[in-house]
C-alpha cells in the first residue's frame, strides 16, 4: 500500500514536472514571437482558433512587427506560473511583468491569464481571458 | 324600439382605455384586454440561459439593497464567445460560476457579428467575482446596517450559510459586496506582450454607439429595479489592470444615455 502510494505521488510529481517543462518551454518560444519577432514560430505557438480570431496569421505578423523587436541576446527568459483548468485539459498561466516596477501601485495588482489548450497533442496559446476575481 | 334605444344609450362607450398604452381607436363597449405597462419598464432585453454551477464552491449571498455600482469590464476574448463560455473559463479557474451579472456580446466597429444581447449571468443576489478579492470600499450606513445585521452570508449550495468575516477589513467590505458586474465580450485594449488578442494600435477599437447605447440601457433597467444603483465605474478603479480598455474613455456618454432613459447616474 505504501510503495502504492509513493508510486502515485511520483507519477504526479513528473507529470507535473513534465507539463511544467512544456509550458515553460511554450511561453520561451511566444516571446521569441513576440518579442524576437520570430514569426516563423508562429503556428508553433498559437491555436489555428486563435490565428483566426485575429484576423488571420499575416494580419498577426503586423502586429507583432508593430512592436519593438528585441534582439536575442537581450531576450529575458518569461516567468510563468500556471495551473490546470478545474475541468478539462485547458491551463491557465501569469506571464510575469519583463521590468519589475518599482513604483507599488496602491490598488492590487492583477493579471490577465494566458488560456493554453493542446492541438494535436502540442500546447499552445488561445487566447487570454480578463482578470476578473 | 323607444325602450332598445335608450338601454343602447346606457351601454358604457370608450373611446380610448385610459390604461391602454397600444390599442387600436375607439370607440367599443368594452375595455380591451391588452397588458398594461409593467414598471420598471424593460429597456433592453436580458436573456436568461442555463449556466452551469459549481456546487462544491462557496459563495456569498447579499441582499440587494447592498448593491450600488455597476462595474464595467471586457472579457479581453473575441467577441463570438459565448455566455457560456465566459462561464465554463471562470468555471475552470475553481468558481461557483461566472463572476459577472451580466454579459453583453457586441460586434466591433465596422462588423456586425456577434448580434446585440445581453445574457444574465450570476444571480444579483449572489456577491460576484469581478472587481478584485482585495478591492475593498467603504460602507454607507446603511450598508454597514445591512452587515451588522448578519444579512451578508457565505456557504454552499444547499448547506449552511453563516457571516464571513473575511468580507471585511479594517471597516471596509470586499467591493465585490456593493457591486454588479457587466462585461462587454471583447478586447478592448491595445496589442501588447501581455496581450495578444489586442487590436493593433494603429486601429484604436472603441465601444460602438450600439454597445455603449446597451450599456445605457442595461445600466437604468438596473437602477429602476435596484434604486440604490448610483453610479457606473470600471474595473481598473479597484484593481491595476487594463480593463475595460477604451470601454472605460466612454464613461460620460454611456451615463448621459442612461440620463436619457430616464436614469441618475
Amino acid at each position: 500500500m505504501r510503495f502504492l502510494i509513493t508510486a502515485l505521488l511520483l507519477i504526479s510529481s513528473l507529470s507535473w514536472a513534465s507539463e511544467d517543462s512544456e509550458v515553460q518551454d511554450l511561453f520561451s518560444r511566444y516571446e521569441r514571437v513576440v518579442s524576437g519577432h520570430e514569426t516563423h514560430l508562429l503556428e508553433e505557438v498559437f491555436s489555428k482558433q486563435f490565428l483566426k480570431d485575429n484576423g488571420g496569421k499575416e494580419e498577426f505578423i503586423e502586429k507583432v512587427k508593430s512592436e519593438p523587436k528585441i534582439s536575442e541576446k537581450s531576450l529575458l527568459i518569461p516567468s510563468v506560473s500556471w495551473k490546470k483548468a478545474v475541468k478539462g485539459d485547458s491551463i491557465f498561466a501569469k506571464l510575469k511583468p519583463r521590468v519589475i516596477n518599482k513604483e507599488k501601485s496602491k490598488k492590487p495588482d492583477s493579471h490577465s491569464e494566458f488560456i493554453l489548450v493542446r492541438e494535436s497533442g502540442k500546447l499552445k496559446i488561445d487566447g487570454t481571458i480578463s482578470d476578473a476575481d | 324600439m323607444k325602450i332598445l334605444f335608450l338601454l343602447l344609450l346606457s351601454l358604457p362607450v370608450y373611446s380610448q382605455s385610459p390604461d391602454c398604452v397600444d390599442c387600436p381607436p375607439g370607440p367599443y363597449t368594452t375595455l380591451p384586454n391588452v397588458p398594461l405597462p409593467t414598471w420598471p419598464l424593460e429597456l433592453i432585453e436580458v436573456k436568461k440561459v442555463n449556466l452551469k454551477k459549481n456546487l462544491r464552491v462557496e459563495f456569498c449571498r447579499r441582499p440587494e439593497e447592498m448593491l450600488d455600482t455597476i462595474v464595467l469590464h471586457h472579457s479581453e476574448t473575441p467577441p463570438n464567445r459565448t455566455p457560456a463560455t465566459i462561464n465554463q473559463f471562470h468555471l475552470d479557474r475553481g468558481w461557483y460560476m461566472s463572476g459577472y451579472s451580466y454579459m453583453v456580446n457586441a460586434a466591433y466597429p465596422g462588423t456586425v457579428s456577434p448580434a446585440l444581447s445581453v445574457t444574465e449571468g450570476r444571480p444579483i443576489d449572489i456577491v460576484g467575482s469581478h472587481a478584485g478579492t482585495e478591492a475593498f470600499v467603504t460602507m454607507t450606513p446603511a450598508q454597514q446596517a445591512i452587515w451588522d445585521a448578519g444579512k451578508i452570508v457565505c456557504g454552499l449550495d444547499g448547506g449552511e450559510f453563516k457571516v464571513d468575516p473575511a468580507q471585511l477589513r479594517n471597516g471596509k467590505i470586499k467591493a465585490n459586496v456593493t457591486t454588479l458586474g457587466v462585461v462587454v465580450i471583447g478586447n478592448y485594449v491595445p496589442y501588447s506582450r501581455r496581450n495578444p488578442g489586442g487590436y493593433p494600435r494603429s486601429k484604436v477599437r472603441n465601444p460602438t454607439t450600439q454597445t455603449q447605447d446597451a450599456i445605457a440601457r442595461l445600466s437604468c433597467q438596473l437602477q429602476k429595479k435596484y434604486p440604490n444603483i448610483k453610479e457606473i465605474k470600471w474595473h481598473n478603479l479597484y484593481n491595476s489592470t487594463d480593463c475595460p480598455g477604451t470601454i472605460q474613455n466612454f464613461i460620460t456618454q454611456i451615463k448621459t444615455m442612461a440620463r436619457g432613459y430616464g436614469c441618475d447616474f
